[in-house]
């Protein structure tokens, strides 16, 4: 049934890029959801507040969702086989195809309000597919992580749109384009507004996170010897190469660049999903985790192991097409972003090469005879492998770019992309060469190196816990004890004061009034001047 | 045009009629929904009972009075003229002519959204109450007198009957956390009953120091807060008064104390109604003193405001993180609603404000589902405010009308919502994945009664979530059977914000 809601979505989009052929301009539905009056006098545009659902679908809308669908299709197909013992299948069809929902509801929106909309409710359904299986500790308690950190960049994005409506009154990008003078061309990136509404400064940091999170993304991959860890961290890197040249394509005001780094996310998302895929293939076939007890897939399981390369090498290559295009090699930020695809490449081909080759041995209710390939399964983790190397290919030709965001745009040399991917080569050799030697000797470094980082996040989870989420629930903690203790002490002080007050109505007036002003008298009488002083 | 367009056009240049308005009207419509639940109550406490053989008699008793009670709102929401600021349904009789206390009664938009709060929580606490199998009798009177009061302090426009009806809810529902609670019943009802009294004795105080400065000989709200001789000291003072007294019913934090007891003690039924309608009569009482009618308090008081707020949900999220009781949990949590709603209230801008008003309706469900640690993935949704629920659209307006004014605060209940949402992460995985306590007695899931009470908070949830502006004819802007809650409540917000409206700028 998800199966077939995920086909009919896909039919549907074709035909909407059928449409489009025949058009020069968007597709654009609007329902308008809250339209009130809340003043009647003051700035115009803050006497009504409206939120629309505006579904805005160009070319590159259509590309995008095409890619999720494919996405989308290979997790179901791949888990309607290799996930039958998965509890909660229901469940999880249901949340993967309202996943769909979500994540067309971002490509399509047009009011930044309804893109927050969309947002949240597929952050809501990425935690309550991590929830999938809650049944065990460590998925429960990454899983909290899993919401907690996103639920706060998400309330940080709330926050922007928040202020971009308080500076502006308005959320609607046709609205805000005009207003912020910026390029109409590039309102296919719909967090534009926040991005041209800061200043250089800000957009500077942004590069440098992402680069840092380019270089750091792969290296963590390649500490440690989790495999499914290692691709995902690995495409995490390849993203973030390319959001890098999308931030750059912003900073100098090229709608190049900028496109060009989200072609580069259209070669990389399948090609991850495949990889991932592909490798939780040989995973269950070979029942572990750990890339050190994995060999031989390349005899036993070629087909999984044919489409894990591939997406390798896709992940690796997918940015070159970005980087011809929009950076310069012998800048900085060229050294620095050849040094993350370098890493990426590395670490792609690294694991392809722990899982093809090098024995597979024998372990305690684990027979290497019995490894098989599941037949079903074989297609999904290719058709992504091939989605993404098309995609990749078509990175590289300007009139894919023309394609996607209906502008014209240059062609990259022919030498600059071979440059690029020479970086990517030499990574690859890099693996080679140094899984070749010894196999086992690299894998104990990644290990080791896995164990170093697991150590240190226990320790900064420590410190974390120590000082700050120790002493603040503790505060929540006492506070509790306290505020009841608190208001009981003060019922007991009412309650005592009241029985000695019905006390005092009962003693005799007048030898209490004598008794008071004679001790008054003598209080008085000490701190009058002349006595005690 | 459409041919349903064609029938269904409006002729008049006001706004689009719901078709069916207007055909119902009653001069006494508010006060049917005070003196029905008292006289059914007075009602069945007298019916005869012998060994509880008319039980069953009783809660149908109640059921249907509230389903009458829901039939009136729903005709007074249907015709209620969204485009006047004025207040309607408005009954005004003299009761104390020496003193200035009048019978007076009306609702605007805000008063209206809290009406229909309280008319659905009304059937859900029936509902929720349909297991009660001790003294019935006694239980639904007192659950119909709660409800009474709680629509009495909603509806009345007269200072003095508002102290009565305010405290008047806190007996019933003090007396039914006492009498049908858990184990430890007997601190929680006091402990309600002291934070609420409390809240009833500063009130009362407030009011008689506005009724005292103004000299005006009248208790009525828009004499004693609208006659413009109040200074901005007095405003000051008397703000803070009104705090005080609405921090103990909302919570706020630190005037809390009574949460996690009375809901994690107080029978199902009840606690719906504690939750829900009678605790945010707190920020209602905000809303329509300090920031309807006292403006330069409202500037002043706006950051210490939004610092309750923020202090409130942050608090609320850390205690049920660190809680090991689901149901403590569940209290906490049940305070975050709250904190959004006084959010609204501190960004002293007219959208705030709205999205405040609305998160009163929308804080108040989804605090009695998750204060009843029930639907639990529904009420962890919209307590976080997460899309197709009506609390998206509260938070929303919330945020984008608290960014201009309060920012600071806005990010620090947006930090706190975070850790909120932690805290739901734990529930959740407590209650649905959690490994089951050998030594708690046998689980059952929730009987046909409870399941429609969750089913009509959730489904009121969903409903304005999917349609806050009403269903409307396919191609047209004619409403259907539902004029839309946002539409309604803005009657009256325009006039409650008109002091706080930005300047305009002066033309290029």
């Amino acid at each position: 049934m998800a199966m077939f809601g995920i086909v009919v979505t896909m039919l549907l989009t074709l035909l909407v890029a059928w449409g489009l052929t025949r058009r020069s301009t968007p597709f654009v539905a609007t329902y308008q959801y809250i339209n009130m009056s809340v003043a009647f006098s003051g700035p115009s545009n803050f006497q009504t507040f409206t939120l629309q659902l505006i579904l805005h679908v160009d070319h590159l809308t259509v590309v995008a969702l095409l890619a999720i669908e494919i996405c989308m299709m290979a997790a179901i197909g791949w888990h309607s086989l290799m996930g039958r013992t998965e509890p909660g299948a229901a469940r999880f069809h249901a949340v993967i195809t309202a996943l769909l929902f979500a994540c067309s509801g971002m490509l399509m929106s047009w009011d930044l309000a309804e893109l927050f909309g969309f947002w949240a409710i597929g952050g809501a359904l990425t935690y309550l597919l991590l929830a999938h299986r809650w049944g065990l500790d460590e998925a429960a308690s990454r899983a909290r992580v899993a919401l907690a950190l996103p639920f706060l960049t998400d309330l940080c994005f709330l926050c922007g749109i928040a202020w971009l409506y308080a500076r502006y009154g308005t959320q609607n990008l046709s609205s805000l384009v005009p207003i912020l003078h910026t390029n109409p061309g590039w309102t296919w990136f719909r967090l534009m507004p926040i991005v041209v509404a800061s200043n250089q400064q800000t957009l500077r940091a942004l590069i440098s996170v992402t680069l840092v999170a380019a270089i750091a993304a792969p290296l963590l991959g390649m500490l440690g010897n989790e495999p499914r860890r290692a691709v995902a961290l690995n495409g995490s890197g390849a993203v973030a190469v390319a959001a890098a040249v999308l931030m750059n394509g912003f900073q100098v005001q090229s709608s190049t660049f900028a496109i060009v780094g989200v072609a580069a996310v259209l070669a990389i998302a399948p090609a991850r999903a495949g990889g991932v895929l592909a490798l939780a293939s040989i995973a269950s076939a070979m029942r572990t985790d750990d890339l050190a007890e994995m060999g031989e897939a390349w005899r036993r399981l070629r087909a999984s192991a044919g489409a894990l390369l591939v997406t390798a090498a896709v992940m690796a290559v997918a940015d070159c097409g970005a980087l011809a295009f929009g950076v310069k090699s012998r800048s900085f930020l060229g050294f620095a972003l050849g040094e993350a695809v370098l890493l990426v490449a590395v670490g792609g081909l690294r694991i392809y090469l722990a899982a093809s080759f090098g024995p597979l041995r024998r372990r305690r209710a684990f027979e290497p005879e019995r490894v098989r390939q599941v037949e079903g399964a074989l297609g999904w983790p290719y058709l992504l492998a091939i989605a993404g190397a098309g995609f990749l290919v078509a990175s590289l030709f300007a009139g894919w770019l023309n394609f996607l965001d209906g502008q014209k745009h240059p062609a990259a040399s022919v030498g600059a992309i071979l440059v690029w991917a020479g970086v990517a080569i030499v990574g690859f050799a890099i693996a080679a060469v140094s899984y070749v030697r010894g196999k086992d000797g690299a894998l104990a470094a990644s290990a080791a190196g896995g164990a170093w980082v697991h150590r240190s996040l226990m320790v900064a989870f420590a410190g974390i816990d120590r000082f700050l989420i120790r002493p603040t629930t503790d505060i929540a903690r006492r506070l509790e004890d306290w505020v009841p203790a608190g208001d009981s002490a003060l019922g007991r002080f009412t309650s005592t004061s009241g029985q000695l007050a019905l006390a005092a109505g009962r003693v005799p007036a007048l030898p209490i009034v004598i008794v008071l002003a004679v001790a008054l008298a003598i209080v008085f009488a000490i701190v009058a001047p002349g006595v005690a002083r | 045009m459409s041919l349903l367009g064609i029938i269904f056009q409006n002729p008049s240049p006001s706004p689009a009629g719901v078709p069916g308005a207007n055909i119902f009207s009653s001069p006494v419509l508010l006060s049917l929904t005070i003196w029905v639940p008292v006289i059914v109550a007075v009602a069945i406490a007298v019916m005869p009972n012998p060994r509880g053989r008319y039980d069953l008699l009783m809660k149908q008793i109640a059921f249907f009075c509230n389903l009458g009670l829901v039939f009136v709102l729903f005709i007074a929401y249907n015709q209620f003229e969204s485009f006047l600021p004025t207040v309607q349904y408005e009954e005004k009789l003299a009761w104390l002519p020496s003193l200035g206390v009048t019978y007076h009664l009306g609702v605007d938009g805000p008063g209206l959204v809290m009406l229909l709060l309280s008319g659905l929580v009304g059937i859900a606490s029936v509902l929720g109450s349909l297991g009660i199998r001790e003294r019935v009798r006694a239980y639904f009177s007192l659950l119909l007198l709660a409800q009474a009061a709680v629509n009495g302090a909603i509806v009345s426009r007269d200072m003095f009957v508002l102290v009565l009806f305010w405290g008047a809810s806190a007996i019933p529902l003090a007396l039914l956390v006492a009498g049908w609670g858990g184990p430890r019943r007997t601190s929680a009802a006091w402990r309600l009953f002291a934070y609420w009294g409390l809240g009833t004795g500063v009130l009362a105080v407030g009011v008689f120091a506005l009724y005292t400065v103004t000299g005006a000989q009248s208790f009525d709200m828009d004499t004693l807060l609208k006659s413009g001789v109040l200074s901005s000291r007095v405003q000051i003072a008397v703000a803070l008064v009104m705090i005080v007294a609405a921090a103990t019913r909302l919570p706020l934090f630190p005037l809390h104390g009574w949460v996690r007891d009375a809901l994690s003690e107080g029978p199902p039924g009840t606690v719906v109604i504690i939750a829900s309608a009678a605790s945010r009569l707190g920020a209602f009482l905000l809303l329509r003193t300090v920031i309807a009618g006292m403006p330069v308090a409202g500037h002043l008081l706006s950051p210490v405001l939004a610092a309750l707020a923020a202090l409130t949900v942050g608090y609320a999220g850390l205690a049920a993180l660190r809680t090991v009781d689901v149901r403590h949990a569940g209290a906490y949590l049940a305070m975050v609603p709250g904190g959004i709603t006084v959010l609204g209230l501190a960004a002293i801008s007219p959208l705030g404000i709205a999205g405040s008003v609305l998160s009163l309706f929308t804080g108040g469900l989804a605090a009695a589902l998750i204060a009843g640690v029930c639907a639990l993935t529904i009420a962890a949704l919209a307590l976080l405010g997460v899309p197709i629920l009506a609390s998206f659209s509260a938070e929303v307006m919330t945020f984008f009308g608290a960014f201009k004014n309060q920012p600071i605060g806005a990010f620090a209940v947006a930090a706190g919502l975070a850790v909120s949402a932690i805290a739901v992460a734990v529930l959740l995985r407590r209650v649905l994945f959690g490994s089951p306590n050998p030594e708690a007695p046998g689980v059952s899931d929730t009987s046909l009664g409870e399941t429609w009470y969750l089913g009509l908070l959730a489904g009121g949830l969903l409903w304005v979530g999917l349609f806050p502006g009403g269903p409307k004819i396919p191609g047209t802007e004619v409403p259907l059977f539902d004029p839309g809650l946002l539409n309604q409540m803005t009657a009256g917000i325009s006039d409650m914000a008109s002091p706080y409206v930005a300047p305009t700028p002066p033309a290029q």
